[in-house]
C-alpha cells in the first residue's frame, strides 16, 4: 500500500550512474513508518550512493523517491528538517570541540536545547570538552551518531553506523534507535556486515553490485539460511544423502558426512536414519553465511 | 502512552512535556534563512581568524615599513623625481609614478598599484577555496548539506564571511596609514585613503567571486585558487603592459585592475561607477555560483 501514513520512505527505480560507472540501478524500496529497515550489501554495493540520493546531496540519474510523504527533490530544504543523517565517511569540523560543533549543527537545525546534545552524549560516553581533531575514530562516530539523533527526526537515515564503535557503545546506540522508533521514528540503516543490524531490523534489504537482490525480514533470512547437519554412519556414510530435499553439498570425511540444508532436515534425516545413522550434530543457521551466500549468488 | 502511540501515525510526535525524558518534542521548523546565513558566516570567520589575524598584522606592517621610509625618499625627493622623469611614460603610468614623490603619491606607487591588491586577492582567495570547495574536500559538506538548510545561503554565508575578512585586512592597512602618515609628515586626505581602500576591497572580492564561482562549479580547492589567481596574473598583466603596446592599449579597459584603480582613487577619490562596476560583476558571479551549486552532485569522500 502506498499511503503515507504507513510509508516512510518508498523509491521506484531509482538509479545513479557516475559516468558508466553504476552506483546503484533500479532500486525499488519500500520502508514502512517505525520500521528499523537494514539496507545491506558489501562495499561498492551502491549502499552509500542511494542514501546520498535521498539526502538530496547526489542527483538521481533517473527515477524517484519519496520521503515522508515529499517526493525526493534535489537541493531544497524540503523534508531534511525531519531527518536525522548520519554520514557514512564521516568528517567534521576539527578545531571545533565536541561542544562548539553540536551547538553550531542545533543552531542550523533550530530547536535542540543543548541539555539534548549534552544528555545523549553523556550516555555515549563522549567527551565534548575535546576538540574533534583530537578524538579517536570511534569517539568521532558518537559525535556523529549525536548530532543525527538530537532533534528527534522522524526518520533516521544511518550509513554504516556502528563502524568504529566498541561493542559497549553499540549496545547503547541499539538503545538509541529503539526508544526513537518508540517515539515514531522510523530508521533506515546501512551496514555491510548483517549481525550488526539484524538484532535491530525487522527487515533488511541486500544490494549487491549495484542491484537489489532481495528483501525479507531478519527471521525469514534465517529460515532460508542454510544450517549445517553432521550425520556419523557406522561405516562409510551413503553415497545418495545429497538426494534428500534440501541438501545443498554433501562432504565427506571419513565416516562422518558434513552436509548443508537449506529448509527442514526432515528428509535428510530420514534417509540417514534408513543408513543406520550413529550421531547427529546440527549447528545454527549463520545469517552471515546467508547474506554472503546472497551476495555471492547474485554476482554469479 | 505505548498504546496511544500505536494508533498515531508517524507524522503526529507528542507534544512538548517538562517530563523530557520521556517525550521527543515535534521537530522544531529551522530558522530563517537570513539566520542560518548569519550563523555560517559567523562559523566561517571563526574558522580563519588566526589566517585573517596573519594577513591584518602583514598589512599593517607593510603600511608602517613605507611610511618609515617615506621621510628619506621625500628628502631626496628632487633626485628622485629627476630620475623618474627618465622612465619610459608606460612604467611611470603603469606604476602611478607621475607623483611619486608627493605623499599621496608615494603610497600610490609603493602600497596601492600593486602590493595591497595583490594581498587582498590572497586574503580572498583564500576564504573562496576554503568556503564550499573546502568543504566538499574534507567531507564537511555532507553533514552540512544534510541540515534544512538551502546550498545558497551556504554560500550566502560564505561569501559574507569573505567580505567581512578582506574588510578587516584593508581596514588594518588603511588605519595604520592614517594614524601613521602624519607622524612622518605624509599628506593624504582620510576619504582619500577609504576610497582607495574601498576599491582595493573591491578588487580582492571581485577574483574572490570568481573563486567561489569556480570552487561551487568543481568542489576543487586547487581549482578555485589556481583560477582565480590565473586570472587576477593575466588581469595585472593586461593593467601593466597595455601602457606599453599600441595594440593592446584598447583592452586594458577589460582588466578588473583598471576598474579599481586607474582613476587613482587615492589621489582623486572615489569614483563611483568604477565602484558599481565592480560590485556589479561581484554579484553576477556569486549568483552563477548560487546557480552552479545548486545543480551540481556534491562530492562524497
Ligand atoms: N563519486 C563517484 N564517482 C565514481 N564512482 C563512484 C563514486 N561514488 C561511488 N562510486 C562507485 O559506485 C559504486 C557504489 O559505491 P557506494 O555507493 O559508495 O557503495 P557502498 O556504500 O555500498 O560501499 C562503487 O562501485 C563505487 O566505486
Ligand atoms: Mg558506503
Amino acid at each position: 500500500m502506498d499511503d503515507d501514513r504507513t510509508t516512510a520512505l518508498r523509491t521506484r527505480g531509482l538509479t545513479k550512474f557516475y559516468g558508466d560507472q553504476r552506483g546503484i540501478e533500479d532500486l525499488d524500496l519500500q520502508v514502512r513508518t517505525e520500521e528499523v529497515y537494514g539496507f545491506l550489501g558489501p562495499n561498492g554495493a551502491g549502499k552509500t550512493t542511494t542514501i546520498r540520493m535521498l539526502l538530496g546531496l547526489i542527483r538521481s540519474t533517473r527515477g524517484d523517491a519519496s520521503i515522508l510523504g515529499e517526493p525526493l527533490r534535489f537541493g531544497p530544504v524540503g523534508v531534511r528538517a525531519d531527518i536525522g543523517y548520519l554520514p557514512g565517511d564521516l568528517a567534521l569540523y576539527e578545531r571545533m570541540t565536541g561542544e562548539q560543533l553540536l551547538a553550531y549543527v542545533a543552531r542550523l537545525r533550530g530547536g535542540v536545547p543543548p541539555s539534548r546534545y549534552r544528555s545523549l552524549s553523556e550516555r555515549l560516553a563522549l567527551d565534548l570538552s575535546r576538540r574533534v581533531g583530537d578524538l579517536s575514530r570511534g569517539n568521532r562516530q558518537k559525535v556523529g551518531v549525536v548530532q543525527a539523533f538530537m532533534h528527534w527526526p522522524r526518520l533516521l537515515v544511518l550509513d554504516e553506523p556502528t563502524s568504529g564503535l566498541d561493542p559497549l557503545v553499540q549496545k547503547e546506540f541499539q538503545s538509541l534507535v529503539r526508544e526513537a522508533v518508540d517515539f515514531g521514528a522510523t530508521v533506515f540503516l546501512s551496514s555491510h556486515v548483517l549481525t550488526e543490524v539484524e538484532q535491530l531490523a525487522d527487515r533488511v534489504a541486500i544490494v549487491n553490485d549495484g542491484r537489489l537482490v532481495v528483501v525479507d525480514t531478519v527471521d525469514g533470512l534465517r529460515e532460508r539460511a542454510t544450517k549445517r547437519v553432521e550425520l556419523d554412519f557406522p561405516g562409510t556414510p551413503p553415497a545418495d544423502l545429497g538426494s534428500a530435499a534440501g541438501v545443498r553439498s554433501v562432504e565427506v570425511r571419513g565416516v562422518t558426512a558434513v552436509c548443508t540444508v537449506a529448509g527442514p532436515v526432515g528428509s535428510l534425516l530420514a534417509l540417514a536414519v534408513a543408513h543406520d545413522v550413529v550421531d547427529v550434530h546440527t549447528h545454527d543457521p549463520d545469517l552471515e553465511d546467508a547474506f554472503l551466500g546472497y551476495v555471492a549468488g547474485a554476482s554469479r | 502512552m505505548n498504546i496511544v502511540q500505536t494508533h498515531e501515525h508517524l507524522g503526529a510526535h507528542r507534544a512538548p512535556e517538562d517530563d523530557a525524558a520521556q517525550t521527543a518534542p515535534s521537530p522544531a521548523s529551522p530558522p530563517s534563512g537570513p539566520a542560518q546565513v548569519a550563523t555560517i558566516a559567523s562559523h566561517t570567520l571563526r574558522e580563519r581568524w588566526r589566517s585573517l589575524l596573519v594577513w591584518s598584522l602583514g598589512l599593517v606592517g607593510i603600511s608602517a615599513i613605507e611610511l618609515a621610509v617615506y621621510p628619506s625618499i621625500q628628502a631626496t625627493g628632487q633626485g628622485w623625481q629627476a630620475m623618474l622623469e627618465q622612465w619610459p611614460d608606460a612604467l611611470k603610468e603603469a606604476f602611478r609614478l607621475d607623483a611619486y614623490t608627493s605623499g599621496a603619491g608615494f603610497l600610490n606607487t609603493e602600497l596601492f598599484s600593486m602590493m595591497f591588491p595583490i594581498m587582498l586577492i590572497a586574503v580572498a582567495l583564500g576564504a573562496a577555496a576554503a568556503a564550499t570547495a573546502g568543504e566538499e574536500e574534507r567531507g564537511t559538506a555532507d553533514l552540512l548539506l544534510s541540515l534544512p538548510v538551502v546550498r545558497g545561503h551556504v554560500l550566502t554565508g560564505k561569501a559574507i564571511a569573505m567580505v567581512l575578512g578582506v574588510v578587516v585586512v584593508m581596514a588594518a592597512g588603511a588605519v595604520t596609514i592614517v594614524v601613521g602618515a602624519p607622524l612622518v609628515d605624509l599628506d593624504v586626505g582620510v576619504v582619500e585613503v577609504v576610497a582607495a581602500s574601498v576599491m582595493t576591497a573591491l578588487l580582492g572580492l571581485l577574483f574572490g567571486c570568481v573563486g567561489l564561482l569556480l570552487g561551487a562549479l568543481t568542489g576543487k580547492r586547487a581549482a578555485a585558487l589556481g583560477g582565480g589567481i590565473g586570472l587576477a596574473i593575466a588581469a595585472f598583466l593586461l593593467q601593466v603592459l597595455a601602457p606599453m603596446a599600441d595594440w593592446l592599449e584598447p583592452w586594458q579597459k577589460v582588466s578588473p585592475f583598471s576598474w579599481a584603480l586607474s582613476a587613482d582613487p587615492l589621489l582623486n577619490g572615489v569614483d563611483w561607477g568604477d565602484v558599481g562596476l565592480l560590485v556589479a560583476v561581484c554579484a553576477l558571479l556569486l549568483a552563477a555560483a548560487a546557480l552552479v551549486y545548486h545543480r551540481r552532485d556534491i562530492a562524497g569522500r
